[in-house]
């Protein structure tokens, strides 16, 4: 589903990236973590051609990313994005901001958007909110409406940059479940997320990046089972965020 | 295009009739925009305290006049001075004090706004911490809230002062012999190039107030970074 | 006491001037809005040849009086036109279009209007600019994460919001149109500052004919501003989203 070789990429002189490759096969999940400004979000937004890499490839669903001549507009419309900060359309209802996608992208109706929008509204527990506007709802309630947002796109797969970082603690919980459910059903996920217990739980892999690097990449049960076997710098990761 | 028309009249663009007569030109328009600036500035400097300062009926009242100023034209409080002054002082005032006297009235409406503004951004903290200190109001405001509120407002001075200057054009109304009126009392006499006229007095008005708009940037930016740093 | 009003004639007279500043000044805060956007757009552009243009164009109109600028394109304009089509722009003309009857207004009110129109314009953009600043850059990430081409995300995300942010200092621009629209009995439009000092040298009733005028524009500049705060309050504030 996602293939990404040698991908480097250079802020000026600091290199964010440094030769990241790895695999995502459908149906996968998989969870990147590490250390703040190890260049997590950065890859994750390599997917998607929303940051531009400098060397190697990164082959989407069949579509190369870096490529010329790509429709990158064509590819983000298939491979749905949730942000740390939600970015709701604030001028926009739920419902408004559920269906300007559908209907401006990938051309429907009004009427199949709205159908569209209240059917994935309601899958993330939010049946009555449609018309309001996201300064009327919590974070947890923002956050479910952006994915519902991306998934209104039938996304071939989600790539999720830490989506309950913002969140006050006892909202994190309605935004895990929601992704867990997603996870069950099939959807290919990469997720970068400090959720370890979700992690743990949900993804089938773990990768561990630090300085633009991928230090560890391994199944889930390896990540957490085998400690020892970890690199050094993932090991005192893990004891740190593990710690609380 | 032929700016000839501009060399032969340029010191009368620049000067006026001066030495041989009253000062004219982009001289004037020097003269009467640095006097409506300064004049502007204290006024606004003023009102701005006395709207900080003020609670109640006398502070809606000076809301109301200062809303006054800023609501009607340039060019009808000119006239309402140019008819007024006169009245009011006994004497008949030269043109080029009615127009300073216009244009500070509406520029220190909209300074007094500004400053006021300046005054009401900073922590109320600050005005506690001095009067535990035990300063008077009139020393707090001197010595601690002035003089952290002017570097915010310099920007907002600055823009007032271009609008100012640019508005300093209006004098043409009541015959003030400055830069455009000059400029059509040439163009009137020459009768063939207003084009060549009206593009270099506009360029003159340019060169001014382009330079003080880059200087309002310049100050934004310094202050805008050490913000950032603090 | 009768003796200290105006003659009903005069009021006439104002009354039309004040018509004459409302349109001028309606019509040139639409077409400013609609040019305003543009080179707020131009100046924002990725490219310099757009963007550099565009930025010699708004610090020229910003940083040169109105009046000048009036008086560039009344007379300058003018001299740089050829004689046939000033003519042609001098006298009147009329179409019969359906039901109406179109009329070419005289050259003053064509300059009037030019004038006034890229004078506010330039401002607006700059409000326009402040605006589209004012939207979190993450917004337009995001638009583009669903797939939206960079137009769309201009026309559906960033200017909507934008126009939000600038409405308040917009109508504040719409203000200074009504009174700068004062500026064009410099060229001879007969709008509300041109009556009243037609009525004050006809009646020498300074303080009547300047009075209503002073008034009436007061009047105008309440009205937008009222109109402001309905809207302001009418439509629930975006708020911090987070
Ligand atoms: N626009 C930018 N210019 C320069 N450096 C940047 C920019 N954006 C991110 N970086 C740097 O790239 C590195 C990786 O950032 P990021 O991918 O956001 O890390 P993470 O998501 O893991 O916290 C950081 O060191 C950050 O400082
Ligand atoms: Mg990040």
């Amino acid at each position: 589903m996602i293939r990404i070789e040698n991908v480097s990429k250079w802020y000026g002189q600091a290199r964010v990236l440094a030769g990241c490759s790895t695999r995502i096969a459908e149906g996968e999940v998989v969870v990147v973590c590490g250390p703040s400004g190890s260049g997590k979000s950065t890859l994750i937004k390599t997917i998607n051609g929303l940051e531009p890499f400098d060397e190697g490839t990164i082959v989407v669903n069949g579509v190369s990313v870096g490529a010329p001549g790509t429709d990158l507009p064509r590819l983000r419309a298939r491979v749905g994005m949730v942000f740390q900060s939600f970015e709701l359309f604030p001028h926009l209802t739920v419902r408004e901001n559920l269906a300007l996608a559908q209907v401006v992208v990938l051309g429907r109706s009004r009427d199949e958007a709205h159908a569209r929008g209240r059917e994935y509204l309601a899958r993330v527990g939010l049946a009555g909110f449609a018309d309001r506007l996201p300064a009327q709802l919590s974070g947890g309630q923002q956050q479910r409406v952006a994915i519902a947002r991306a998934l209104c796109m039938d996304p071939v797969c989600m790539l999720f940059d830490e989506p309950t970082s913002a969140l006050d603690p006892e909202m994190v919980g309605e935004v895990l479940d929601v992704m867990v459910e997603l996870a069950g059903e099939g959807m290919t996920m990469v997720c970068v997320t400090h959720e370890m217990g979700f992690a743990r739980k949900v993804a089938d892999r773990v990768i561990f990046m630090d300085q633009g690097a991928i230090l560890d990449d391994c199944p889930s049960e390896e990540f957490f089972g085998n400690r020892a076997g970890r690199p050094e710098r993932a090991q005192q990761f893990l004891a740190r965020v593990l710690s609380h | 295009m032929d700016f000839s028309v501009i060399a032969d009249n340029l010191s009368y663009f620049l000067l006026g009739a001066w030495p041989h007569g009253p000062l004219g030109g982009a001289a004037l328009t020097l003269v009467l925009s640095i006097s409506s600036a300064l004049a502007s500035g204290a006024l606004g400097l003023v009102l701005g305290v006395a709207l900080a300062t003020t609670h109640g009926p006398a502070h809606q009242g000076l809301v109301l006049a200062l809303g006054f100023f800023r609501a009607i034209p340039v060019l009808m409080l000119i006239f309402w001075t140019y008819f007024l002054l006169p009245i009011v002082f006994g004497f008949n005032v030269p043109g080029t004090g009615t127009v300073v006297v216009a244009l500070s009235l509406i520029g220190g409406s909209y300074l007094a706004h500004s400053v006021y503004a300046g005054i009401a951004s900073l922590p109320p903290g600050q005005w506690q911490a001095a009067a535990a200190l035990g300063l008077r109001r009139a020393d707090a405001l001197r010595h601690v809230i002035l003089p952290q509120a002017l570097p915010i407002m310099l920007p907002s001075f600055l823009n007032q002062w271009i609008a100012l200057i640019k508005d300093s054009s209006l004098a043409y109304v009541i015959g003030v012999g400055e830069l455009s009126f000059v400029a059509t009392q040439v163009s009137n006499r020459e009768m063939v190039y207003p084009t060549e006229i009206f593009l270099f007095v506009a360029l003159l008005y340019f060169i001014i107030c382009s330079s003080l708009e880059l200087g309002a940037g310049a100050i934004a930016r310094r202050y805008g970074s050490a913000e950032k740093q603090t | 006491m009768l003796d200290q009003l105006l003659a009903p004639k005069y009021v006439g007279w104002l009354i039309d001037g004040f018509y004459v500043t409302l349109a001028v000044s309606a019509l040139a805060s639409a077409a400013a809005t609609v040019l305003g956007l543009l080179l707020c757009l131009a100046r924002l552009a990725p490219t310099r040849w757009l963007a550099w243009p565009a930025l010699a164009w708004l610090s020229l109109f910003r940083n040169t009086p109105l009046l000048v600028q009036l008086f560039f394109w009344y007379f300058g304009l003018a001299a740089l036109m050829p004689q046939g089509l000033l003519e042609w722009l001098n006298t009147p003309h009329h179409w019969h279009l359906a039901f109406f009857g179109v009329r070419w207004p005289p050259f003053e009110y064509v300059a009037g209007f030019t004038g006034l129109t890229l004078f506010t314009a330039a401002f607006i953009a700059e409000e326009f600019r402040a605006g589209v600043r004012g939207v979190p850059p993450g917004q337009a990430v995001a638009a583009r994460a669903l797939g939206l081409r960079p137009w769309q995300v201009w026309r559906y995300v960033v200017i909507p919001q934008a126009f939000r942010i600038a409405l308040p200092p917009l109508l504040g621009q719409y203000m200074n149109a009504v009174k700068n629209s004062s500026l064009t009995m410099a060229i001879g439009l007969a709008e509300l500052s041109y009556a009243s000092r037609q009525v004050e040298t006809e009646t020498f009733k300074t303080f009547q004919a300047f009075g209503i005028a002073t008034l009436l524009y007061i009047g105008t500049v309440a009205v937008i501003e009222l109109a402001g705060q309905w809207v302001q309050r009418r439509r629930p504030a975006l708020g911090a989203v987070r």
